[in-house]
């Protein structure tokens, strides 16, 4: 297992397995675009099937499709701008779960799309809608969030969007 | 980890070092908004050293508004470069009342303007994304007339003492401004070779009633162009000048070698955060050149410039505003109410009238 050398041309293959137990089989090229698995494939401990405790199977599979598409040789630039756009109008929960396994799997790339993206879709909606979002409960005492309000209220004005999403 | 422990929300499903991740991604105007979220929120987005960061962050992005002031008004609109010139995506009216339609905007960098009551000897440095104002009063100016306007002004970052620094040049000083230390001013005895009455000062002209260059600001530097004027119309040899920020003084770049003869007049931009130089005596051609580390390096030439953009109309009323994401110039002109832009893969200008007059970027969202 140490001695593969990554300058054979020969493809390998590693195994990722997600937090439901399903098993992924990927090229090793692809998959050490996350710096957590090429570490772990530098430290020789790719040789048996890879957990990944912290992701489930339907933020993987999203994952391995973004890794496939930046990947690969043969997508160019237009058809990788045009995935990425499709890719972060999933709903906002499945982009935060994949920004928190970019985090984990330390994927640079995906995790400033994924955080632009929420940014993005967030920056026009009220306090309130974010607290739904984001599952917080205020720790404000009313008046604490009047004085908060007060100190920028124009910051509050204009056409603020309700939605969840 | 301690860092974590200090804001850990225990409500979120999002952990910390995402939010920050998201967070450091929103205007400023969203920020203020949502520091009511919660307390964590509240005290992540308050924090001095995220800050700093959102601000280096945008500037990384090379997000930058352009702002455009309606003339003899107080009217402000901002409109994303990306976007258009033409939507605005804010309007704001100068907070401060008394000084509505009797001030000018000196110059502006990072999301900063600088700008001077008429009549007076007191700056205001307005922050438009939090909508907040200082004023400054420079011991030094109280002694002259009230009505002075100086010939040229620049703001620049330091970054390594963290602090924004404000140059003043009059014809006998020059004051220097630090951010860091509220209200501190220096002043030097000005170049020699502004004393001469031959150059005037040109960066841009802001307001037709007064002439003033705004400085050029890159990162650890601001710039200015000096054309030696011949007479009202025709400019002939181009100077520029700079703040060194090692010795606190200003000082004349030497010419770049690359400026021919048939060059000598050129103006100066940042593109791509660099110091850009643009001119070109030929009537339909504009180089374009750009000082990277390693010196000054030729960007392009544009053909087919608009007859407008022509010598002295070049100096008046011209000016290259930016570069898109895209690689599209923008330029101001070839009159006040017009703005440029250059496709360099067409080899082609298209002209559109603005909206509203004058304009000045380096606006950071």
């Amino acid at each position: 297992m140490a001695e593969a050398s990554s300058s054979i041309t020969e493809k390998f293959f590693l195994t990722l397995k997600s937090s439901d137990g399903d098993e992924f089989v990927l090229e090793e090229s692809i998959a050490i675009q996350s710096i957590t698995i090429k570490n772990m494939v530098e430290d020789g401990c790719s040789s048996s099937v890879i957990p990944l405790s912290k992701v489930d199977t339907e933020t993987l599979i999203k994952v391995i499709e973004y890794m496939k598409m930046h990947s690969s040789t043969s997508s160019n630039e237009e058809e990788i701008e045009n995935f990425d756009k499709k890719f972060v109008s999933n709903s906002i929960n499945t982009i935060l779960n994949i920004l928190e396994a970019a985090n984990f799997l330390d994927i640079n790339n995906l995790l400033e799309l994924c955080a632009e993206a929420v940014a993005n879709r967030i920056k026009n909606k009220t306090p309130e809608a974010v607290r739904k979002i984001f599952n917080i409960t205020s720790d404000f005492t009313p008046e604490e969030e009047a004085e908060i309000r007060n100190e920028t209220p124009w910051a509050f004005e204009g056409n603020l969007d309700h939605s969840l999403d | 980890m301690s860092k974590k422990t200090t804001f850990e929300d225990t409500t979120s499903i999002v952990p910390c070092d995402i939010l920050y991740f998201i967070l450091i991604n929103l205007p400023v105007k969203s920020l203020l908004r949502f520091r009511s979220v919660s307390a964590p929120w509240n005290a992540i987005i308050s924090e001095e050293e995220f800050t700093k960061a959102h601000r280096d962050h945008s500037k990384a992005l090379g997000r930058k508004k352009l702002l455009l002031q309606r003339a003899f008004t107080s009217e402000f609109r901002f409109m994303d470069l990306e976007i258009s010139p033409k939507v605005a995506i804010d309007k704001q009216l100068f907070p401060l009342k008394r000084f509505r339609a009797d001030h000018d905007v000196l110059c502006s960098h990072d999301g900063l303007v600088l700008l001077k009551k008429r009549k007076s000897y007191k700056f205001i440095l307005w922050n438009p994304s939090i909508r907040q104002q200082r004023t400054l009063v420079c011991p030094y100016l109280e002694a002259y007339d009230d009505d002075i306007l100086p010939y040229g002004c620049g703001m620049f970052y330091d970054s390594v003492t963290d602090d924004y620094k404000i140059i003043s040049i009059y014809n006998k000083c020059y004051v220097i401004w630090s951010m860091s230390n509220m209200n501190c001013w220096t002043t030097k005895p000005t170049l020699p070779i502004l004393e001469r009455s031959l150059f005037s000062l040109r960066g841009t002209t802001n307001s037709w009633s007064y002439f003033y260059g705004q400085g050029i600001s890159t990162k650890d530097c601001v710039f200015w162009s000096l054309n030696q004027e011949l007479d009202h119309h025709v400019c002939k040899a181009s100077t520029i000048i700079y703040f060194d920020v090692k010795t606190d003084e200003l000082k004349e770049l030497p010419k770049p070698n690359l400026i021919s003869e048939d060059d000598q007049l050129f103006c100066l931009t940042t593109l791509k955060g660099c110091l850009g130089l643009y001119g070109g005596k030929t009537i339909d051609k504009l180089n374009i050149w750009i000082m990277e580390q390693d010196g000054w390096k030729w960007l392009m030439k544009l053909c087919d410039v608009p007859s407008g953009f022509c010598e002295h109309y070049f100096v008046k009323h011209s000016e290259l505003l930016y570069c898109t994401g895209n690689g599209e110039i923008v330029f101001k002109g070839p009159n006040k109410y017009h703005f440029s832009i250059y496709n360099p893969k067409q080899q082609r200008f298209v002209t559109k009238p603005f909206s509203i007059l004058f304009a000045k970027t380096e606006v950071t969202k």
